[in-house]
């Protein structure tokens, strides 16, 4: 535990109720939906599955509520929160509560073959790799036709190259 | 803006606004033709084409259900756009001639276990057709074109090229506007070409052949219109298209003569479910050939972990390409040759494509590496297998009741060797330079989908012969990359377009004659 932070640290605590609130006990939909908790768990599965410095906590919990969002919209949806509680059942609520980064990462190597884990994969991957911020972070600033584009910003400014000619 | 009356029994109907249909409508009604363009998808308007990648994906994508068998993806097989302008709109411009080789692979490679045969023409005979379509397209380091100045990405290629001995490295060949042109603009480096081009410096039918199309007073375009049948008469000619229009009506346009350019899953599929009492399994498919012989081109991508900063995303996507593998040289342990390009991805496209299934340091590491990445996208020569095309489903139809398309795919064991090669290729290249890693990885699909309603010089081996026209139907043309009888290892666009002049040429040539 000493290794990692404080928001790793509620993350992963708060990780499971997530899976929980993804995998359907709680009691409605509209209850999961306004459900912090349940995205911050979420979150930590984001973090887990892109764990890059210098992204804030907001933007793992913005890409896991939209990845919860496009799930819900799924066909197989209930399939999917079944599985989530069966996984849950198979790892118990105490483990996952005390997970550090590691640990984490063993859980979702762990489940990585199931069709819940490749479904939320697939969800967050692309809301996670399109974030503003996640974008600013990487150094890729996105549209650039407002600004027109790089032909006077450095398309061609690269200057490390060798100078041999063939 | 001219429209036609449905029982205009004058007017060719072409199905398909893209490389193919776009430039054949196109080219035709500057003659004086009248032409009726029925495009599946719809027009997007000036404030539609964004640069936004996933937003052009929602807007131009090639979506309808259809399933993948083989390598294919299962739910998303092929990737081409079902928009105004056809996969014109997502090409990144790399436009290159056909080898004299390549028109004869049947010849040239003698690879075993394909359904290879050599085209019914030849370079030569296609040479006068792309000096055409290079100009109209303003294909840079052509004509008064100068070539595309090099961005970034380009600039690593050519210097690991040099490196490595490479000697044909060019920022040429792309129908991307250098300078202004055609009242297109100048190329203002700002990426997106995938997305539609914003200013349109990116040659498309969309920007450089409907509107001209539209002020001949020859030409309707009808968006929103899927070609779902064509009709013949008891003599065995067509003579009109069933289609549902914007609103899901089913109408009815005669015509004189059709055709076809839905890209390659669409067109076979069209005559496929064409099927008639005379022609029991389809359209011009007395051979049985409709829908066989898909090719989409052995690609490969590789991601440079260069040294220091590169940001491959500035500028053209594809902004050049090098020659020097797509020669035939049996001694790599391969039959034909493979382009190397320029390519450059935006952060999604990397972790989805070049990281597919990865997690956890492993993605964000190379993620964090982001503006440090150089890229390469290569395409090789794909051999014609029987067995790889599309097929209609036995049960599962669309919303109209019509079969959805199944589409097979399977490397030939050409692909191997070829894609080992140009991997080794793209790591000397990146290496050469001090890369500090090198990632090559598969791509499902590039959007080069072919070779499914081929010519050929025999009806029994074919679909169509060397001006497109089917060997069964007199008046009945196939007009997109469905035609070609082989890949090659270029980009396909500049031939389909070359292809279109000339067969506009033919048709014309056969209406003055009173043929058709």
């Amino acid at each position: 535990m000493n290794v990692i932070g404080r928001r790793e640290f509620l993350l992963g605590a708060t990780a499971l109720a997530g899976l929980a609130a993804l995998a359907g006990c709680d009691k409605s939909r509209e209850d999961h939906a306004t459900d912090a908790q349940g995205d911050n768990g979420l979150a930590a599965l984001v973090l887990t599955l892109f764990p890059h410095q210098g992204v804030a906590s907001e933007v793992y919990a913005d890409v896991a509520e939209r990845a919860r969002k496009s799930l819900e919209a799924r066909v197989d949806w209930d399939d999917l929160r079944q599985e989530g509680a069966s996984l849950l059942e198979s790892i118990g609520t105490e483990q996952w509560a005390a997970l550090d980064d590691a640990a984490r990462a063993a859980f979702a190597s762990a489940i990585s073959d199931t069709r819940f884990f490749k479904s939320f994969y697939q969800a967050a991957l692309p809301e996670f790799y399109s974030h503003p911020d996640v974008w600013r972070r990487l150094g890729y600033p996105g549209e650039s036709a407002s600004q027109g584009g790089y032909l006077h910003r450095g398309f061609d400014n690269i200057d490390w190259l060798p100078e041999d000619q063939p | 803006m001219k429209t036609f009356e449905k029982l205009d029994d004058t007017v060719v109907v072409v199905i398909g606004s893209g490389a193919g249909g776009g430039v054949l409508a196109n080219e035709l009604a500057q003659s004086g033709v009248n032409v009726v363009c029925l495009e599946a998808g719809r027009r997007l308007g000036p404030g539609e084409i964004v640069n936004d990648e996933r937003i052009m994906d929602q807007r131009m994508t090639w979506r309808d259900r259809r399933i993948g068998e083989g390598q294919l993806n299962p739910r998303f097989p092929a990737w081409m756009c079902k928009t105004v302008g056809g996969t014109t709109m997502h090409w990144t411009g790399t436009a290159v001639r056909l080898q004299a080789h390549e028109f004869m692979p049947k010849t040239h490679y003698a690879l075993p276990d394909t359904n290879a045969i050599d085209w019914p023409l030849g370079l030569d005979e296609l040479e006068p057709y792309y000096e055409r379509a290079e100009y109209r397209m303003g294909v840079s380091g052509r004509h008064d074109m100068p070539p595309l100045p090099m961005n970034n990405n380009m600039k690593v290629l050519a210097a690991g090229a040099r490196r490595v001995g490479y000697r044909h490295v060019t920022s040429s060949g792309v129908a991307i506007n250098s300078v202004a042109f055609d009242g297109r603009p100048a190329c203002q480096q700002i990426g997106f070409c995938k997305s539609g081009c914003v200013i349109g410096a990116k040659w498309s039918t969309y920007h450089a052949e409907i509107p001209k199309a539209e002020k001949t007073g020859h030409f309707e375009l009808r968006p929103g219109s899927m070609a779902l049948q064509i009709e013949h008469d008891p003599a065995g000619r067509v003579i009109g298209v069933v289609y549902a229009d914007a609103n899901g009506a089913i109408q009815r346009q005669s015509a004189r003569l059709v055709c076809v350019a839905g890209n390659a899953i669409e067109t076979p599929r069209l005559l496929l479910n064409s099927s008639s009492s005379m022609f029991p399994d389809g359209l011009a498919n007395g051979a049985g050939q409709v829908g066989h012989n898909y090719l989409k081109h052995v690609v490969l991508g590789a991601l440079g972990f260069m040294p220091d900063e590169v940001h491959f995303y500035r500028g053209a996507q594809q902004g050049g390409h090098i020659a020097d593998e797509q020669r035939d040289d049996p001694s790599r342990g391969f039959a034909g040759g493979y382009q190397i390009e320029s390519a450059a991805f935006s952060p999604l496209a990397v972790a989805r494509i070049a990281f597919d299934g990865k997690w956890g340091p492993e993605m964000s590491e190379a993620l964090d590496q982001y503006t440090h990445l150089a890229a390469t996208f290569i395409t090789g020569e794909d051999p014609a297998l029987y067995t790889n095309g599309i097929r209609l489903h036995a049960a599962e139809v669309d919303e109209y009741g019509l079969p959805i398309p199944i589409v097979h795919y399977t490397d030939h064991e050409n692909a191997g060797p070829m894609r080992k090669h140009a991997a080794n290729a793209a790591s000397a290249l990146f290496d050469a330079l001090g890369a500090r890693r090198v990632v090559p990885f598969s791509v499902n699909m590039a959007t080069h989908n072919l070779g499914t309603c081929r010519m050929s010089s025999n009806a029994a081996d074919g679909v169509c012969n060397q001006w497109g026209r089917a060997h069964e139907i007199d008046n009945l043309y196939i007009s997109d990359g469905s035609q070609f009888t082989s890949s090659g290892s270029a980009n396909p666009t500049l031939t389909i377009v070359a292809l279109a002049i000339r067969q506009a040429e033919h048709i014309r040539s056969r209406m003055a004659a009173g043929e058709v």
